[in-house]
């Protein structure tokens, strides 16, 4: 008798269903809905009921006016005062032609390239390893916690030890030689490992594997590999190195793939400007002139 | 004369931790978050409890769990997980049909997904929590007529999402 009720129940539901427009499937399915169980509310309950049964603190001192204003003009001057300490900061930068090395204090081994600046806070940096970079860098981090570099484009953060940063203009690489890398930028981020690199591009962050990572830090060496790379870039990285200036008259977005040391400005132009069908002028050892062959 | 006794929060507490959890998972997805997020609105208004009014403590839980919501930066895919209410107490339907309801329920989750959030907010109040359009808008600040609009919205999102199989 009851199982009979039971099939005949299971028959109407099923018409019912059947007979229902869209409209009325979609409120009725979802009026069946029900969200994930979560955390047991009452174990929610007892923590909030127990950490906060704290009463307002009474004041202490009870200050009169007067004293106020001379408290906040002794206030505002300490804190200046602590402030200009606290917060005055360390920069080293490089010009045209010239690389430099460096220890930070915890004893991080830094190689910034030509045209480059680094800035970290002097009494804070034992604190929170936090450094600023514009431009490009290799640095050899001691192990401790995290250190971050800062970027116009996006940070970094280095959970193990080698790496080589690009951080100019628009430009954003960092390749890693060995160890972890985080780098972030507005609302992406990527971890990557040895041998792999991440570059800033119009699709956000992209990473890539690269099969001999350590050319990309042979700067440090003196020379200079690019992939790829749009010939305004490569160009930029001359003046740089040879501290000259270049007027290129053609496409600054053509792609070369180039080795060059910076030893001398003549064989390193040959190397670019030969295969990629180039003539070049240098006028007076301070300017360059490069153009088309036709 | 504003503030809160222990006995009406806990009373608080049971009547609306719920339905403020499951405000933040329609617009989130995320459950962890969604619990974080009703606790901390719920540990806010017991530091407050001197200062709340019992009539308007409704529409300030809203508004804080809204609040904890947006200064959660990072926007990840909406990906629902709903449970059915009815299925777990034994099986009323038939096999066949139950089949065809599940997936019916599946197609829901994802045409869900895709909603704007104020729809999809507003829409699941109604129909999950059985929150009336009056007390919507009482507890989001609108006006019944934005609630209704709303639900409009959604429900015709909805069916064409569902009708053409997207």
């Amino acid at each position: 008798m009851n199982k009979r009720k039971d099939s005949d129940n299971k028959k109407k539901s099923n018409e019912f269903f059947s007979k229902m427009n869209s409209e009325e499937r979609i409120m009725f399915t979802a009026g069946g809905l029900k969200p994930p169980k979560g955390r047991p509310e009452e174990d929610i309950l007892e923590s909030i009921l127990e950490n906060k049964e704290q009463e307002n603190a009474r004041r202490l001192f009870p200050v009169v006016w007067p004293f106020r204003a001379v408290a906040a003009v002794f206030l505002v001057i300490l804190v200046g005062y602590a402030g200009f300490v606290v917060f005055s900061q360390e920069k080293i930068a490089t010009g045209y032609a010239e690389q430099t090395e460096l220890t930070l204090p915890d004893g991080t081994e830094v190689v910034l390239n030509a045209g480059s600046e680094i800035i970290w806070s002097k009494n804070l940096f034992s604190l929170r390893r936090t450094i600023r970079l514009n431009g490009e860098a290799f640095l050899n981090v001691k192990k401790g916690n995290k250190f971050i570099i800062k970027t116009k484009n996006g940070n970094v953060e280095i959970l193990g030890t080698k790496l080589n940063i690009l951080a100019r203009k628009d430009q954003f690489t960092v390749s890693c030689m060995e160890g972890k890398v985080k780098v972030s930028t507005n609302n992406r981020q990527q971890i990557i490992t040895t041998g792999e690199l991440v570059e800033l591009t119009e699709n956000g962050l992209v990473k890539k594997q690269v099969e001999n990572i350590e050319v990309i830090s042979l700067w440090k060496q003196g020379i200079f590999h690019f992939e790829n790379t749009p010939l305004g870039a490569i160009f930029a990285e001359f003046e740089r190195q040879f501290n000259i200036s270049i007027v290129f008259k053609g496409n600054n977005n053509r792609l070369a793939t180039v080795d060059f040391s910076n030893e001398n400005l003549e064989q390193a132009l040959e190397v670019v400007c030969v295969p990629m069908e180039l003539k070049y002028e240098i006028k007076n050892n301070k300017k360059v002139i490069i153009s088309e062959k036709n | 004369m504003p503030g809160i006794d222990k006995n009406e929060f806990i009373e608080l507490f049971r009547q609306m931790y719920g339905p403020v959890r499951n405000f933040v998972y329609y617009k989130t997805s995320d459950l962890d978050l969604a619990d974080d997020i009703a606790q901390d609105t719920f540990t806010k208004i017991w530091e407050m409890k001197r200062k709340i009014r019992i009539d308007t403590v409704k529409s300030l839980l809203y508004k804080i769990a809204g609040n904890l919501c947006v200064n959660q930066l990072e926007k990840k895919q909406v990906r629902f997980e709903f449970a059915n209410k009815y299925r777990q107490n034994g099986s009323v339907v038939s096999p066949e049909f139950e089949l065809e309801l599940k997936e019916f329920e599946e197609r829901l989750q994802r045409a869900l997904e895709s909603l704007k959030e104020k729809d999809r907010v507003v829409f699941l109040m109604n129909r999950i929590d059985r929150l009336t359009y009056n007390q919507i808008a009482n507890n989001l600040g609108l006006s019944v007529k934005a609630v209704e609009k709303r639900m409009k919205n959604a429900l015709d999102e909805l069916k064409k999402l569902i009708e053409y199989n997207i």
